[in-house]
């Protein structure tokens, strides 16, 4: 039983439950999941309803709306979720640095 | 919305076929309407914001408006503003977040811009090539720039990128001025965006991922393998225009390198764009891989090592892979992800909105709008394939009653494609457009024709139901023979010239008759005798040179016009002149003089004027001159000489081998006076049809009917040059050939003078006690001889190259006590 399976069975959720789950959100063109890239600004839970604020690396990206779907369907999984709403945001701009070491090493970083 | 626009897409590609215009117009109609609507797409949707829909918008329907035929300037306009509202978006981007890359992705939008306007324009659509790869490669370059970022790409290797990136934008800027350098400028900087991507790209890495991931990285790898051999073949052979050369030249850059960017990405952008769920598959390497062997095959076999069959497959090939790529990207949409096992029934129905998305009407739509847009990418595919040597635009889809619609491109010296194949039955449709610098037309060997065509000029060739092979030429005399012919060839059949039966030639058109297929057509004329009497009226050309007058400015107005002339007893042709005669009027002056000559173009074939004096590149000296027209030429003579003066215009062997053709004397500065100057222009004659043009096919052949100096066999035989015993003659001769040398020769007479090459090789005098026999003058040369004939009496003059001499090219001087 994988931790979001267990976090459905317990059908309870809290913001960094929902970190954890959005780790299954790939990147599709990096491969690497949207979490260790630091593209999550904030998430906030309250009463069944999810709210994600999030950045892309660029604005001139398409994939918002597919990612948007993914995170959808990623997290309406969880019975306690009753709405995601996901709000791009711009500012602050995105910056390799907010990767964290795990997507770093993925993407082949070294040092 | 999108499955409307996209429905619209495929419609435009599935008009593509029937109605297109020319091979090349669907090269931009790919990049700009279909994969410029793509990426506006795409910024419209990281935008979202409803005015940046303007781009796409424009793009398909500007492309659809072209597809079908309508008014040319307003789908090309609705292109042009496509790039404009894809640039506006860039601009907005970059309001929201500024960067380098997004201000780089607007330069490509700006390249949009330039090809789009070029094209409205009506400039030559090879022009468009460098900026339509400033468009889509400075696009993609520019996002991998972007994603350079999540490496450790150091700013420095970063600065490298957007220098070559400048450096390819400077070719395409260059190429508008010299197309051949500014090519190789950006083969080049495509060598060096290939090197920085092999080595810096996250492709590279991505690679070693699994699933979707990897899939693209290998697509993106395997494309810049082909903008490697893009850039090559660009560094290496520059501007190439309509044959193998450039057919790799376009392809490994916009089918290897962009498709296979497209291929790359449109697992990723297609579900965005259409926020459809999306499963991919490993099936889709199939299609990946067919793109890349079919387009090896094509470049390889085809264009490399010629082979109709590889070139044939290759392109097909093509075609099939990205109908497979399509149709498997589809089948990927339209699997449905499903929820996960444990999910309850209340998840389901809160997914409602997600699940609304999958209505049978809207995937339907998106379904048949995909297919129709594979078919559209398919026959685009195919129409450019026609641009080469076996077009099977029609292949397998003309079916037998339909009416079917074929871009024909005219072009010096060439008609391309050079064989439309049609089902017998099929009502064929051709879209003729003069691409070339002078007129053109195309007859077909049924009788259908269309008028002359101006350049740039395009018209609509209804050719009937197509029941028999035909052939097609253009009539303007000489193109034939020079190439431009095509033929339509029924189904199956192969394209070998045999499948084709010849038309017969007779009567096909004034002048030239079918002599083009053979070296003496039975329509030629014949001179039973050349040594007869000239016909009544007839008057040689003056060949006595008066001295030279004081003025060292030769100003000189001719006329270029076609005139019906004797040519030889019994054989009258219409002779392209210059002022009237064959050959021209002497030109006659001193080192140093200037000389303006005004031409005016009295007949309705362009011709220019080459001064073998005159020194500088062809397209700055050599102006030429279309019907009605009128150019003054100046130049200096620096150097002294007999000199041709010759039109250049291709088929320069027809005009040249049609009377266009004459001298120009510039005399030495220590030249002595004689008592008589002669100036004799030796050339040779070509019987076409009687009362029309000399016959190409001859000159082709080095067979002339007769050599003559001075335009007519034996014509100082008739009207002998005279002159006194004693005197000192100085005879100045040039050889106009086309193809033959001369070996002038006074009968009874030895030369004490002689100049050629610019230096007197013998003079009065000689210490060595030399003389000379003949001179010989080799096709485009000239020189002169001094000599004095102390005897009264008869002296005949001619090539000794006797076989020429027995056919015209002799003359008597007669000299007087």
């Amino acid at each position: 039983m994988t931790l979001v399976d267990a976090l459905q069975w317990l059908g309870t959720l809290d913001a960094d439950a929902v970190l954890e789950a959005l780790h299954e959100v790939i990147d599709p063109e990096l491969g690497v999941n949207i979490v260790d890239l630091g593209l999550i600004y904030h998430v906030a839970v309250d009463d069944g309803v999810v709210a994600i604020r999030m950045t892309l690396t660029t604005p001139g990206c398409p994939l918002g709306g597919y990612i948007e779907d993914e995170i959808n369907g990623c997290l309406r999984r969880f019975p306690s979720v009753r709405a995601v709403t996901v709000d791009l945001v711009w500012q602050p701009p995105w910056q390799p640095a907010v990767m964290t070491d795990a997507a770093k090493q993925q993407l082949g970083w070294r040092g | 919305m999108l499955v409307g626009l996209w429905g619209g897409l495929a419609r435009l590609g599935y008009s593509l076929p029937a109605d297109t215009s020319t091979a090349d117009d669907h090269g931009i109609l790919m990049s700009l309407g279909f994969l410029g609507t793509l990426i506006a797409v795409e910024r419209a949707t990281a935008l979202r914001r409803s005015w940046a829909w303007l781009a796409p918008v424009a793009a398909a329907v500007g492309s659809i408006w072209l597809a079908v035929g309508a008014p040319a300037v307003v789908g090309k306009s609705l292109l042009l503003l496509g790039g404009i509202g894809l640039t506006a978006a860039y601009i907005a981007l970059d309001r929201v977040q500024r960067s380098t890359h997004n201000a780089l992705m607007g330069v490509g939008a700006v390249g949009w811009i330039v090809a789009a306007a070029l094209w409205l324009a009506n400039r030559d659509i090879a022009l468009l090539v460098p900026w339509l790869a400033v468009f889509l490669v400075i696009t993609i370059v520019a996002e991998r720039l972007e994603l350079s970022r999540l490496l450790q790409v150091s700013q420095q290797a970063r600065l490298v990128l957007v220098a070559i990136m400048a450096v390819f934008v400077a070719g395409a800027i260059i190429s508008t001025f010299d197309d051949g350098a500014g090519l190789r400028v950006c083969g080049a900087a495509l060598i060096g965006l290939t090197s920085w991507l092999f080595l810096c790209d996250l492709a590279r890495r991505t690679v070693r991922q699994r699933g979707v991931t990897r899939f693209m990285a290998v697509g993106l790898l395997a494309g810049y393998g082909w903008l490697g051999v893009g850039g090559a073949l660009w560094l290496g052979y520059g501007f190439h225009v309509d044959d193998a050369m450039y057919d790799a030249q376009l392809h490994a850059v916009f089918l290897g390198f962009v498709m296979s960017m497209v291929f790359a990405h449109a697992p990723v952008i297609a579900p965005s764009v259409l926020r459809r769920p999306f499963q991919y598959r490993p099936v889709l390497y199939i299609p990946l891989a067919l793109l890349h062997l079919s387009l090896t095959v094509r470049l390889v076999g085809g264009d490399a090592l010629t082979s109709d069959i590889a070139w044939r497959a290759g392109g097909i090939t093509n075609v099939i892979a990205l109908l497979a790529f399509v149709a498997g990207t589809a089948t990927s949409l339209l699997i449905v992800r499903r929820p996960a096992a444990a999910s309850s029934e209340k998840a389901v129905a809160d997914s409602g909105r997600w699940h609304a998305r999958l209505s049978t009407p809207a995937v339907g739509g998106v379904a048949v709008g995909v297919v129709l847009l594979a078919v559209a990418v398919a026959f685009a595919n195919s129409g450019r394939t026609s641009s080469a040597s076996d077009a099977t635009p029609t292949a397998g889809s003309a079916a037998a009653g339909s009416t079917v619609g074929v871009a024909i491109s005219l072009r010096e010296m060439r008609i391309d494609p050079s064989t439309v194949t049609a089902k017998p039955g099929t009502h064929l449709i051709l879209r003729v457009t003069n691409n070339g610098t002078m007129r053109h037309d195309l007859r077909l060997s049924n009788g259908a024709h269309t008028a002359l065509l101006n350049p740039g000029q395009t018209t609509v060739l209804d050719a009937g139901v197509i029941t028999e092979a035909l052939n097609g030429w253009c009539t303007v005399p000489g193109h034939r023979a020079a190439g431009m012919t095509m033929k339509v060839v029924l189904g199956a059949e192969s394209t070998s010239p045999s499948s084709a039966p010849e038309a017969t030639a007779m009567g096909d058109m004034a002048g030239m008759g079918g002599a083009a297929d053979s070296t003496a057509s039975a329509s030629d004329a014949v001179s039973s005798n050349l040594a007869a009497a000239p016909p009544a009226g007839w008057k040689p050309i003056d060949a006595s040179l008066p001295p030279d007058g004081a003025s060292s400015v030769h100003d000189v107005i001719w006329h270029l016009k076609d005139v019906t002339m004797s040519v030889a007893p019994g054989v009258t042709q219409t002779m392209w002149t210059f002022d009237g005669t064959v050959p021209g009027p002497v030109l006659h002056g001193r080192v140093g003089d200037t000389f303006n000559v005004t031409l005016v173009n009295d007949t309705d074939m362009t011709h220019n004027i080459d001064f073998h004096a005159e020194e500088g590149p062809s397209a700055a000296v050599m102006t030429p001159i279309a019907p009605g027209a009128m150019h003054t030429y100046h130049f200096v003579a620096h150097h002294a000489g007999a000199w041709l003066y010759h039109c250049g215009t291709e088929p320069m062997l027809m005009h040249m081998g049609n009377g266009m053709y004459g001298a120009l004397i510039v005399e030495p500065p220590d030249l002595q006076p004689v008592a008589k100057q002669f100036v004799l222009v030796g050339s040779e004659v070509f019987f076409g049809a009687q009362g029309g043009v000399g016959d190409y096919s001859k000159m082709l052949a080095d067979k002339p009917d007769a050599v003559v100096f001075n335009g007519y066999p034996f014509a100082y035989h008739h009207a002998p040059l005279r002159a006194r015993a004693g005197d000192r003659i100085r005879v100045w001769v040039v050889d106009a050939g086309p193809t033959r040398s001369l070996a002038f020769h006074v009968v009874g007479a030895l030369f004490d003078t002689v100049y050629l090459d610019g230096a007197y090789t013998l003079r009065p005098g000689d210490a060595a006690g030399g003389g000379a026999q003949t001179i010989p003058v080799d096709p485009g040369d000239g020189g002169f001889v001094e000599l004095r004939l102390t005897q009264a009496g008869a002296y005949p003059f001619l090539t000794h190259a006797m076989a020429d001499a027995v056919i015209g090219a002799a003359g008597t001087i007669d000299v007087s006590k």
